[in-house]
């Protein structure tokens, strides 16, 4: 046994089990083969898939933009609940720029280009508007380009002291200079002040790509 | 570097337990390159704990499942292999990931090992395959395949057995003599201290965490449930 000297432990039920199944190993069961390539890739699309079909819809409503692709993008923890329930109501809308009656303009901040990541140029102005139907966010960039392959663009919100960030969605390169969009209820604009555009590729990642092209704080 | 460091906070401030915070740190400075597409050069870092890769797993951290499965794919992969044929183990190794990725917040480190559970898991799609395949015979490539018509107890054994294989062999060096001194050749401690020329002390204590580690792949496999 395992522990047969009176002086030694003695052994319990799992190692006695142990022992039982490790003198039953074969040289064969040692042996392994790698699993081909394919199973990895189709567990990442798998879980790609169900995502996409989970995610809720940003729309740029615009006669230039191109369809969104396929890229899944995310929002984190709780708020990713309540966007979707926002979307399943069809509170999660775009719309085009150029606020009607009833709009309060909340804050607002240039965006500058990120010179520390030197991910691009370009400039813009974000601004915070109060509606009925929630609190937008108003993007309008101008000459925005990526200094490397981008795939897209993403929309975030920035925590003003880490850079915790919560996407709001992607903007399509070449697509429209303004994009409008609902800010979840479950992300505070005070928390999260710092609206932030990244360079991102189709990488299956989609965390922030840390290639920030435009940022700037509202206020 | 500086977009470097602001990769590492994205991912921190995407975590949700200190833990995993830990692991997407880690995973930011180790591998995130290869896996991300990134192109940036980075340094070696940290080790990557067990704990931290748990933690990132459960949390729903996509780099934790690939360093999971890079971890297990090969023994999950053989295992459907030997019980269900070439054909089919690539389908079903798949099925059995996605199967432990979805079910991952049932999972508990104090019942055993994430390895453990992942073969109970894979234990239950192969039984679940090899009834499938009872009802509907499949045609495989010729290679040997355990016959486990209907026998539930071959599969389990067979996963255990394999478990087991790849676990003392991750076992450090001195530990797995011990532990294999007294499986295959039922020395006492005071024996193997008498062959290993070590204190009966160190006997104890190397065969103790020999075996405390199997046991925990042994518990995971136990508390993994049909998913």
């Amino acid at each position: 046994m395992v522990h047969s000297n009176p002086d030694d432990e003695r052994p319990d039920e799992l190692d006695i089990r142990l022992k039982s199944i490790a003198q039953r190993i074969t040289a064969e069961d040692a042996a392994s083969i790698d699993a081909p390539d394919s199973v990895w890739s189709g567990i990442i699309a798998s879980i790609r898939e169900e995502e996409s079909a989970q995610r809720p819809k940003l729309h740029v409503l615009d006669g230039g933009a191109t369809p969104p692709q396929k890229k899944p993008w995310r929002l984190l923890g709780v708020a990713a609940a309540v966007v979707l329930v926002a979307a399943a109501a069809g509170v999660v809308v775009g719309r085009t720029a150029g606020q009607g009656r009833g709009t309060e303009l909340v804050a607002s901040t240039r965006l500058g280009v990120v010179d520390a990541t030197g991910a691009g140029t370009g400039a813009g102005t974000a601004q915070l508007v109060r509606q009925a139907d929630g609190t937008h966010l108003v993007v309008k960039v101008k000459d925005m380009s990526p200094a490397q392959k981008a795939d897209f663009f993403e929309l975030w919100l920035l925590d003003a002291t880490n850079g915790n960030p919560q996407s709001l969605g992607k903007m399509t390169p070449n697509g429209p200079d303004t994009v409008d969009v609902v800010v979840p209820a479950s992300v505070s604009t005070s928390e999260f002040p710092v609206v932030d555009i990244s360079s991102e590729i189709d990488d299956g990642d989609s965390d922030h790509s840390g290639l920030s092209i435009l940022r700037g704080k509202l206020s | 570097l500086t977009t470097t460091n602001w990769k590492i906070s994205a991912s921190v401030a995407s975590a949700r337990t200190n833990r995993s915070e830990l692991f997407n740190m880690v995973m930011a400075l180790r591998d995130v390159a290869s896996f991300a597409g990134y192109s940036r050069e980075v340094n070696p870092a940290p080790q990557l704990t067990d704990e931290d890769l748990v933690a990132g797993f459960i949390d729903g951290n996509e780099l934790a499942l690939k360093a999971f499965y890079d971890q297990n794919s090969r023994l999950v992969h053989s295992f459907c292999r030997r019980t269900l044929g070439a054909d089919r183990a690539a389908d079903v190794t798949q099925e059995i990931f996605l199967a432990a990725w979805k079910s991952r917040t049932r999972y508990c480190s104090d019942h055993g090992s994430l390895t453990g559970w992942l073969m109970g898991i894979a234990r239950f799609k192969v039984v679940d395959a090899v009834r499938a395949s009872t009802r509907q015979p499949a045609i495989t490539d010729g290679e040997p395949v355990v016959d486990l018509t209907d026998n539930t107890g071959e599969v389990d054994d067979l996963a255990l057995r394999m478990l087991l294989a790849e676990a003392l062999q991750q076992i450090p060096e001195r530990s797995r003599q011990m532990v294999e001194l007294a499986f295959y050749q039922d020395l006492t401690h005071g024996q193997i201290a008498e062959v290993t020329n070590q204190p009966l002390g160190t006997v104890k204590s190397d065969i103790r965490r020999g075996l405390d580690r199997l046991r925990r792949h042994l518990e995971g496999f136990d508390g993994a449930q049909q998913p």
